[in-house]
């Protein structure tokens, strides 16, 4: 009877759409409904007896827990905005409600919280205000955990910085994450493209004109630096600016003012400024194609982005990060990308960075009708470039992989004379894991050979 | 000498790296515990936390559920982390000094694992996942299966 009540909850419980679960009064789960598996990727069989803030990890679980706060006031909570890591390690943010759970006498008896994933909307949310951290920036990768180390220190500062790196290698990201976690993150963050304007007309866009400045000049335009006062210019492609400009630039940084177009008043620059560039700057120098003072202006510290050939350890990373925005974007519901067409990205090049690595992503995303992506939905360059001879190779790397492995386990069985929990502890391994290993490459102890003699 | 920082919640293990308001930092000389102390983390973000614990010179982790980014991270400086453990500190802390001590142990009263967190489909960051105490486990089944 108590049995088939449980069983009318559960049912009950996980037609609900958003994440639900109950707690006792010593903040034990006593019912988790499939939605709250989903969004916190645990079981409910493993919830359930657990304490709530084990398995919710809820960044007020330990300071101001809303739960605690509903039972011990009586006041329910809604929509409150807060996050939890789910089992991915990833920071998932939510909406919660909660509500006291009271017996036929009215006696508190434990309380249930509901939650929503937001993942979805704040994702977009981001991509608009583009507000990036550099614990947004996904990488594995030595190179850029190197230079997280040293992005506070950089940002904390107020010194001028300049991004080397190639196209698409995320150097604006980079910028956007310096001036969010920098002082100035209150005001605004301004990026310029200075290779996507004519000279003219860049010289008008950093400093702004005054009324009269040229024909068609009928009010007065405030310049980025202007727009950008108290936050942080970005200067990309600062490669391709002209002399003119460059000398004007090299005024900004010296003197910190400028004067708009046709202006004759001096208005101070309160503008941290982030340059960037594909190019090497220290060889346009030696060309005499960039001022070697303005150089030397903007290289106060210098960050140098990898391109993807060389972080390819990110690009798996990478590949499923763009999946998740793209499902978000596009309401599809890919859940990952096969072996194959892995093994099709690590083996390209790609002289787009980054960027090309997103736009592969978004055409398979067309094409793909299914969960997965495969082969067949990359874009055909990029599936011409793989012969059956490389996948042979990652199929016979494979093979030796388990070769080897099983090799090693037979060894060591013979060593500890088949006792398994021996074995496993050299292995660092359990034991479940190692009965699972035996059986996946039929090894048998003692050896099928030797049982037949 | 080895330094061993368990991410505290009262007396418990904290469930997350990043909200820890402290941590109980111990020294262990020749495997006997020399010397320990509690650092306060409260308001600390996780780049700061990491620098805290490498500034003390600790070389092994225990905590609860860990972000990719403080993980990466703390693996890049060599850290051993022991992540997502749950139940006692005291009893985490002796389990790793009898060696017994896995990722994803769940301890019931007295150090005994009762259990051991499974996770969905997907890479998670335990053992063999990519992140933390060894690297490269990739797209795979739950990372612990009994």
């Amino acid at each position: 009877m108590k049995q088939q009540k449980h069983d009318d909850r559960d049912i009950i419980l996980d037609s609900i759409a958003d994440g639900v679960f109950t707690v006792d009064g010593h903040w034990i789960i006593t019912s988790f409904n499939r939605a709250a598996e989903r969004i916190t990727g645990v079981k409910r069989v493993q919830a359930i007896g657990q304490k709530c803030f084990d398995v919710f990890r809820a960044d007020i679980c330990q300071t101001a827990c809303a739960l605690k706060h509903s039972i011990e006031t009586g006041n329910e909570i809604i929509d409150r905005r807060i996050n939890i890591l789910n089992d991915q390690g990833q920071t998932v943010p939510i909406s919660i409600s909660t509500a006291v759970l009271r017996d036929k006498n009215g006696r508190v008896v434990g309380g249930a919280e509901t939650f929503r994933d937001l993942s979805d909307i704040e994702l977009l949310r981001q991509e608009i205000r583009g507000r990036y951290t550099f614990e947004d920036i996904i990488s594995q990768n030595h190179d850029i955990h190197q230079l997280f180390e040293i992005l506070p220190d950089i940002a904390a500062s107020e010194s001028t910085v300049l991004i080397e790196g190639p196209t698409g290698s995320g150097k604006e990201i980079f910028a956007r994450a310096i001036h969010n976690l920098s002082p100035r993150k209150k005001n605004k963050f301004i990026a310029v493209n200075c290779g996507a304007l004519p000279d003219s007309l860049l010289e008008s866009e950093l400093f702004g004109y005054v009324k009269g400045a040229f024909t068609d000049a009928r009010t007065d335009k405030p310049g980025r630096f202007a727009l950008a006062q108290g936050g942080t210019l970005f200067l990309d492609e600062i490669g391709d600016v002209s002399p003119s400009v460059q000398v004007k630039l090299l005024r900004v940084l010296q003197e910190k003012q400028y004067e708009p177009l046709g202006g004759t008043t001096t208005q101070k620059a309160d503008v941290r400024i982030i340059a960037a560039t594909n190019k090497n700057l220290q060889q346009l120098t030696s060309l005499g194609r960039f001022r070697d003072d303005l150089y030397y202006r903007l290289n106060i510290v210098k960050i140098s982005l990898p391109s993807l050939a060389q972080r390819r350890d990110d690009i798996v990373l990478l590949a499923e990060h763009f999946i998740r925005k793209f499902n978000v974007k596009k309401g599809k519901h890919i859940e990952g990308i096969s072996a194959k067409a892995i093994a099709i990205l690590m083996k390209h090049d790609f002289p787009g960075n980054i960027r090309e690595l997103e736009n592969i992503i978004e055409h398979a995303f067309v094409l793909c009708r299914g969960k997965e992506i495969r082969p067949e939905h990359l874009p055909l360059e990029l599936a011409g470039n793989i012969d059956s001879g490389h996948l042979m190779e990652v199929k016979s790397i494979n093979i030796m992989r388990d070769q080897n492995e099983a090799g090693i386990i037979k060894n060591i069985l013979l060593k500890h004379s088949g006792k398994r929990s021996a074995v496993a502890a050299e292995l660092g391994i359990n034991k479940s894991t190692l009965w699972r290993k035996m059986k996946k490459y039929e090894i048998s102890y003692p050896p099928d050979d030797q049982t037949e003699q | 000498m080895h330094k061993i920082a368990i991410a505290l919640f009262g007396s418990r293990v904290s469930p997350r790296f990043d909200c820890a308001p402290g941590f109980r930092v111990v020294e262990l000389d020749n495997g006997t515990i020399n010397s320990s102390r509690e650092v306060y983390t409260e308001n600390f973000n996780a780049a700061q936390r990491i620098s805290k614990l490498r500034e003390l010179g600790v070389s092994t982790l225990i905590c609860g559920g860990i972000d990719m980014f403080s993980a990466g991270q703390l693996d890049h400086h060599g850290v051993k982390i022991y992540s997502w453990i749950t139940g006692e500190a005291q009893d985490a802390l002796e389990c790793l000094l009898q060696g017994k001590l896995q990722p994803g142990f769940m301890l019931a009263a007295g150090g005994r694992c009762c259990g051991r967190w499974r996770f969905r489909q997907g890479r998670g960051t335990g053992p063999g996942s990519g992140f933390g105490n060894s690297r490269g486990g990739g797209r795979r089944k739950g990372w612990y299966n009994p």
